[in-house]
């Protein structure tokens, strides 16, 4: 069969580029085999996220200025809330400090080793991955200038854990969110202490997509709705008593006779993160 | 032409930043639009399947360092979907609007297929979910996106080129 000039004409540039396309990932693959990123990766790692950035700044304004126009009429009322609520936790925050010196006291008469103080880094969330299938559920922080952070390092926020950083490419970080599928921890329910495993929600009885899904508590676990969840601490990566969420629902099936799940819905609102805090680890 | 083809690649860096950092309020269960595709869908109606193919090459590259992704897929669904929107721009009516939505939602799902195979998703319940209501938010932001971009192409192309 022979082609027309017109079609060969098209075919070489497209057979060129397939080729090039070729190269690129198998550049990918060796860079990423390294821990590190190939060249063309980085050029439009370089050129893409200065626009995520602005566009993550653009997308804020537009949203407080909604805001501001929307809930114009309600904000004396609302500031009127926040104001008692804010004195309420005043006094509690009292209590709490009370309780933490109580707390020193005993584990230093008891010989406990105390937790070393370190200064959380403040962490401004410039981009999101979510394929649609859920197969990635990672965000881009860009670190502070004269703050450094490593791979490992426990992300969260006021209200609860949001993951862990994974990989670290100058002053933006990637971070591995609870939410994504390849991410699991050490739980423990906070009141009666039994523990199990939290993966995020894949199907629809499990509370897929912003809820996750608590495994492998002994069907004896004393657990209820409404009951809090933590960090656990035996996982290895991550340190114990973090907040992590709320029991919403208790499954029992006649698969694993032994077994108990229930679905946590998290404490951090994933969709609406702006702001993190890196915890490094020591 | 090689400044054409540096702008689609400015553009495509620029749509798929944009794709993530896409409003979390503005997401369609929890999905963004597929802005690289409504990018894909104008180059290649408009340009032909050269340009179709370069415009998958350079928004599978972007989508993958961006979204730290593998790149091996990307490349095979943006490119087969830039040649193949190219070989059907004389077929189709590009310039009506409702047939460029309707190519930009089938283009979603069929990508999306093909992503499948390379990538496959922990279930498909969710995914089909997903995918679904990204496509029918894809078709949706084309319509104003694919009347600038068609007046962009046909700004950028030497006069004698220009279509009347």
């Amino acid at each position: 069969m022979r082609l027309d000039t017109t079609t060969r004409k098209t075919l070489k540039p497209l057979l060129l580029m397939a080729a090039v396309a070729m190269v690129f990932t198998i550049w990918q693959h060796a860079a990423w085999a390294r821990g590190r990123v190939s060249l063309p990766e980085y050029m439009c790692q370089a050129l893409g996220w200065p626009v995520m950035s602005a566009g993550t700044k653009i997308n804020e304004v537009i949203r407080d200025t909604g805001c501001s126009v929307f809930l114009a009429g309600s904000l004396a009322a609302d500031n009127h809330r926040l104001r008692q609520e804010r004195d309420e936790l005043i006094a509690e925050k009292i209590l709490l400090t009370e309780y933490f010196r109580e707390n020193k006291a005993f584990r230093e008469k008891l010989g406990f080793e105390l937790d070393q103080q370190v200064k959380d880094i403040p962490a401004w969330i410039v981009g999101r991955t979510s394929t649609s299938g859920g197969q990635r559920c990672r965000i881009h922080i860009q670190i502070p200038e004269n703050r450094e952070v490593h791979q490992g390092d426990i992300v969260r926020e006021a209200a609860g854990l949001v993951g862990r950083v994974i990989e670290v490419r100058g002053r933006i970080a990637i971070v591995l969110l609870m939410i994504d599928p390849q991410h699991g921890l050490g739980a423990r329910v906070q009141r009666s202490r039994a523990v199990g495993v939290i993966k995020p929600a894949r199907q629809w009885h499990e509370g897929w997509p912003d809820r996750l899904y608590m495994e492998y508590l002994r069907r004896s676990a004393d657990i209820r709705i409404g009951d809090i969840i933590i960090t656990s601490g035996e996982d290895g990566i991550y340190p114990a008593a973090i907040p992590i969420g709320v029991v919403e629902a208790i499954n029992v099936s006649a698969e694993h006779a032994q077994t108990v799940a229930v679905t946590v819905r998290p404490f951090v609102d994933f969709q609406h993160l702006a702001y993190v805090w890196v915890v490094p680890q020591p | 032409m090689l400044w054409l083809y540096l702008t689609e690649f400015a553009l495509a860096v620029m749509f798929v930043a944009c794709q993530f950092a896409w409003p979390t309020w503005l997401r369609l269960f929890e999905q963004p639009p597929d802005l690289a595709v409504i990018l894909l869908v104008v180059v290649g109606l408009t340009r032909g399947p050269l340009e179709g193919c370069w415009a998958g090459l350079v928004t599978a590259l972007t989508v993958s360092s961006l979204g730290s992704t593998p790149l091996g897929g990307l490349f095979v669904s943006h490119m087969g979907a830039g040649t193949t929107l190219g070989l059907l721009g004389g077929r189709i009516f590009p310039e009506h609007l409702p047939v460029a939505m309707g190519v930009t939602a089938t283009a979603v799902l069929v990508m999306g297929v093909v992503e499948l195979l390379f990538l496959p998703p922990p279930s498909v319940g969710p995914w089909l979910a997903a995918i679904l209501s990204q496509a029918v938010l894809s078709g949706l932001v084309a319509a104003p996106l694919f009347v600038v971009l068609r007046q962009l192409m046909h700004y950028l192309l030497p006069p004698a080129q220009r279509r009347v």
